[in-house]
């Protein structure tokens, strides 16, 4: 009898194991090993606010290139330096290959002023006011709406009164591009260094006495430039035909199309 | 029993000081040609008007240069004979700089080129009306801009029985609706006449703020007996002259934020506006000039003109003088008037008034937080809660904003007036409908 009961246990025992090794083999998923380190970096919050049900879908998302580490609104640079180094990317790769240009260079050294703007503070309440305290309508206002909506300290005011966009710590979120009332701010490629920095529509003359760097539609560099194209009277650099324009940036009387 | 009886009015608003006395009595006087005018091709609502001339044209005064090619546009008459100098940029009254009309006015071509008059009101037909009011440019001179063919022609469903003429001109200084309704009372009434006859209404009712007594009295003298047709003083108070609120007073009638004054069977026009409705089709004179009051305690001495459209300021201001210490120039009044960087800039068809303050008249008063006093609720025309929306605004929170109705504020600035705290409140309010319903 107890033969009969220590064999059956052991070839019960065998047939469980060999279900178990086959299953192993044929059902096994191969998880990348970064997931889980990345996972122990992130600060495990599982808060969501990456848009991910919690910080190992976050951890995935990132190994699997979906999404940029400097998403975590949670973690520190600290930590998004270590998850560039896992990942074997730079930070600046980490936070995305985008970043925001801002495209007016009329600080109050460059830009004529139109009187005294007294009213409240913000872009928004000036834009509303005539031209906002520049003569220009299209340039930026100085008011820094930008700056107060990122997250990341990516802009910062200059002492010309220009945003000033820190391109380590830009994450493309666009919160900045939203904000400013004169949709000076654009999200472009990283890489991207060819720009008209005016947005002025406004025939040569009065552009030329509102501000100094404003493109007064010369069509210079339009005529000299593939890939520069003139928009009701401003200049506009079509990237998917070129980044370049040297004889264009050289000849331009106001510096309106520059490199970055 | 009229004078102890209370006068009728709405809930709301306030009482800033008019201000009004340095130009009441001044009649109107017409002043030497400016060199230029600067037509600009969008000073009415809706979209700018098509150039009809170019440069190096002869025009004479009267003359169509420029046409309104959609329904909510107006066209543009040359104010005075001359050559078109060029069509371009030039900076306008609301900040910006538009499409400008430039002429160079001839000081001795006295020629004109006027529409056929009509002789009578009663035989001419509403369609006529309509035609020549638009064909004349004629838009709304309280302020709004509002072209008034479109306000003559309401949708079919809506049945209009009443026409109301705005002569509250509640606005502080200005005394240009005052002066027209003084010295041209029956145009004023034959404006009204005519309004009631395109649309159709009984009853024609003129609106006047009963701190113009010698206006109640003109308009009254000037009314045929036969027609049902009354001049009602109303309470002098700020913003009197909206129309909701102005409908409210006069019929008792109340619209809602959405609805337009056809809805509740009314239209409201400004009694300049009716003045010029009657000289377009009785006159066939196209909307070319207007009266305006320059006042304020920097002007020298302060005036009405009657002065072509497209002035530039600083040419009225050669002929009243301005003080050295002027701190604040204002196109309209001091509660809702623009505040102007560039004297060069033209008068419009809906400038009434220009006002120039000193320092003394200027609130640069340093802004302390909100001690709830609810000031500004009480006194909101619209029954808002200003401080809550400026709050909510600022914070960026814009739908709690809507669900508070913050895009029905009227921008009449009551709510920063009164406030003890020197809150910019309606600035808030501005932004909060531009993020809204942008």
């Amino acid at each position: 009898m107890n033969i009969i009961a220590i064999l059956s246990m052991a070839i019960l025992g065998a047939l469980f194991a060999l279900g178990l090794a086959f299953a192993h083999k044929t059902l096994k998923v191969d998880q990348d090993e970064r997931v889980e380190k990345v996972d122990d970096l992130l600060p495990g919050a599982d808060c969501g606010a990456c848009g991910y049900a919690g910080c190992e879908a976050m951890a995935k998302a990132i190994v699997e290139g979906k999404i940029k580490p400097t998403k975590c609104p949670v973690a520190d640079e600290e930590t998004y330096e270590k998850i560039a180094d896992l990942m074997d990317i730079s930070l600046q790769e980490a936070a995305g290959e985008n970043v925001a240009v801002v495209l007016c260079r009329g600080g109050k050294e460059e830009a004529k002023s139109a009187g005294e703007y007294k009213g409240i503070e913000t872009c928004e309440a000036a834009n509303l006011v005539g031209t906002g305290g520049k003569v220009c309508s299209y340039g930026c206002l100085g008011f820094g709406d930008c700056v107060d909506v990122c997250d990341f300290e990516a802009i910062r005011m200059n002492e010309n009164r220009l945003p000033e966009v820190i391109e380590e710590n830009c994450t493309a979120c666009g919160a900045c591009v939203e904000a400013c009332p004169r949709d000076l701010i654009e999200i472009h490629p990283v890489e991207r260094s060819l720009f008209v920095w005016c947005k002025s529509h406004d025939d040569g003359a009065t552009a030329r006495q509102a501000c100094e760097v404003a493109c007064i539609a010369c069509t210079l560099c339009a005529k000299l430039c593939d890939g520069v194209e003139m928009e009701d009277d401003l200049a506009v650099v079509n990237h998917e035909k070129t980044d370049t324009c040297d004889p264009g940036v050289e000849k331009c009387p106001t510096d309106a199309i520059a490199y970055k | 029993m009229q004078l102890l009886s209370r006068l009728a009015t709405f809930p709301g608003g306030t009482h800033p000081p008019e201000y009004k006395h340095q130009t009441a009595s001044k009649k109107s006087t017409r002043i030497p040609l400016p060199e230029k005018l600067f037509l600009s091709l969008q000073q009415h609502t809706g979209a700018a008007a098509k150039p009809l001339v170019g440069k190096g044209d002869e025009v004479l005064r009267g003359q169509m240069i420029a046409e309104a090619e959609s329904n909510i546009s107006a066209s543009l008459h040359a104010p005075a004979s001359g050559t078109v100098n060029k069509i371009g940029k030039h900076p306008l009254p609301d900040g910006t700089t538009g499409d400008c009309i430039i002429i160079e006015v001839d000081q001795d071509n006295e020629d004109e080129k006027f529409y056929s008059p009509f002789q009578k009101i009663d035989s001419i037909s509403s369609e006529q009306i309509y035609r020549r009011v638009r064909e004349a440019g004629v838009v709304g001179l309280g302020g709004g801009a509002f072209p008034s063919h479109v306000k003559l022609s309401p949708p079919e469903e809506t049945n209009i029985d009443t026409v109301i003429l705005n002569g509250c001109e509640c606005e502080s200084f200005l005394t240009s609706d005052h002066r027209t309704m003084l010295e041209r009372p029956k145009a004023v009434v034959n404006g009204l006449r005519l309004i009631m006859k395109a649309v159709g209404a009984e009853q024609g009712i003129i609106g006047v703020e009963d701190n113009k007594p010698d206006a109640v009295e003109e308009l009254d003298d000037s009314l045929p007996e036969s027609e049902n047709l009354t001049v009602q003083a109303v309470e002098d108070k700020y913003p009197q002259g909206v129309e909701n609120m102005l409908i409210y007073a006069l019929t008792g009638r109340k619209m809602g934020a959405s609805l337009l004054p056809a809805d509740v069977g009314c239209v409201v026009n400004n009694v300049s506006t009716a003045a010029a409705i009657s000289d377009a089709v009785l006159r066939g004179k196209p909307l070319i000039e207007r009266i305006i009051t320059v006042a304020g305690p920097a002007v020298k001495s302060a005036a009405n003109y009657t002065v072509p459209i497209g002035t530039p300021f600083e040419h009225l201001f050669e002929h009243c003088g301005l003080i050295d210490e002027t701190k604040l120039i204002l196109d309209g009044g001091a509660m809702m008037g623009t505040s102007q960087s560039d004297l060069s800039v033209p008068t419009v068809k809906a400038t009434g008034g220009i006002v120039a303050l000193n320092q003394q008249h200027v609130n640069e008063r340093q802004e302390h937080p909100c001690i709830r006093c609810a000031r500004c609720v009480s006194k909101c025309p619209q029954k808002l809660v200003p401080t809550r929306l400026a709050r909510l605004v600022k914070a960026r929170r814009y739908d709690e904003a809507k669900d508070l109705h913050v895009q029905n504020c009227l921008e009449c600035g009551v709510c920063s007036y009164v406030c003890p705290s020197n809150i910019p409140l309606v600035h808030w309010l501005r932004v909060g409908k531009e993020k809204v319903c942008p």
